[in-house]
């Protein structure tokens, strides 16, 4: 079984997930909602030094992305930072998240993480082997959704695209 | 509550949230720069509009060489605030007008959207190395107890919210700017 970065949701957390979760999306009597796994979130750190070869250097931790299954599949997630939630959401990305995850699921090694590079509007899951690591785009914009790339494709990538700019203000 | 990781059912729940009066639909950012022509296209097709994204920039590029349908990385450009407000809304016959103060309250927020059935665009900048970025998110609705429901064009289809209190610096760098839909 692939792994996540170890975190026992505090209580208040998982009581507040809940709480937003239902008050927006209405939970139906008949469907067994439950809190699945939490991965942790790394957020693009804004450059890309020459020497770098893994995603770890170029990110930090930044939060908890919280898969949230309703029925049998996880079709809402919850975002939270120290302990809060900062942003909750239905729809095509849990399900895309939870097929990587399951697909990851053979492979004890790989380490499972959530890359979110707001300069290039990009969020990917993060596949982070011992010696190498994969990405695949599960939220971003043009053709860039949907995509698998290796660590050191998207490290050369996003070292020579400029960010981008989207609206000026 | 979550107990044991599920949710526990301790009442009839039924969901809360209080939307803008017309249904708006999702759009994606066909092109990177583009979060200001998605944003448009949403609020246009809330209103019936099958208006296209490469439509809305080659109207705004006003440059027909260019043929934005046909080969939109050509015309994958940003947008000026001041050109969003004054050339872009007015040009796709949208009425605009910036929050008296950006970051509006949650009371104002659900006032604006729900009570007076506008939509309102954020407007967001964040600072990266020697660079500023934007971004823009079409708030729709609202709910309980301080959540604000954002369709935004680089999530993927989802259907999101975000307290309230994590929005000013939380979401996208810092919330700078909003419009009100008339």
């Amino acid at each position: 079984m692939a792994l996540t970065d170890t975190y026992e949701v505090p209580e208040a957390l998982r009581d507040d997930i809940a709480a937003r979760f239902t008050s927006l999306f209405g939970v139906l009597r008949e469907s067994r909602v439950a809190l699945e796994q939490s991965i942790a979130v790394w957020t693009y750190k804004g450059e890309v030094p020459p020497e770098a070869t893994r995603i770890e250097e170029i990110a930090e931790h930044t939060g908890w992305h919280h898969q949230v299954r309703v029925g049998e599949r996880a079709s809402a997630f919850a975002r939270s930072r120290t302990e809060q939630v900062v942003e909750i959401a239905a729809g095509f990305m849990a399900l895309q998240i939870e097929e990587i995850v399951d697909g990851a699921d053979s492979r004890p090694e790989v380490l499972i993480r959530i890359l979110d590079v707001p300069e290039q509007l990009l969020q990917a899951v993060w596949l982070k082997y011992p010696d190498r690591d994969d990405l695949y785009i599960v939220a971003g914009t043009g053709n860039a959704m949907g995509q698998h790339v290796s660590g050191a494709v998207f490290l050369a990538l996003l070292g020579r695209e400029p960010a981008v700019t989207g609206v000026e203000l | 509550m979550f107990r044991n990781n599920e949710i526990l059912l301790t009442q009839p729940l039924a969901a809360t949230p209080r939307l803008h009066a017309a249904p708006v639909t999702w759009c994606g950012a066909e092109q990177n720069e583009w979060c200001w022509a998605a944003t448009v296209q949403m609020v246009l097709k809330s209103r019936g509009s099958t208006r296209s994204q490469c439509e809305i920039v080659q109207t705004f590029l006003q440059d027909a060489s260019l043929d934005c349908c046909t080969r939109p990385f050509r015309c994958n450009v940003s947008c000026d605030s001041r050109d969003f407000e004054t050339l872009v809304c007015p040009t796709e016959g949208l009425t605009v007008s910036p929050a008296p103060q950006p970051q509006l309250s949650f009371a104002e927020i659900q006032t604006n959207v729900v009570d007076e059935n506008k939509l309102l665009i954020l407007g967001f900048r964040r600072a990266s190395g020697r660079r500023v970025t934007g971004h823009m998110a079409l708030v729709v609705g609202v709910s309980a107890p301080d959540q604000v429901m954002i369709l935004d064009c680089a999530k993927n289809n989802s259907t999101g919210a975000v307290p309230r209190p994590h929005l000013p610096t939380g979401y996208y760098g810092t919330w700078v700017q909003t419009w009100i839909v008339d």
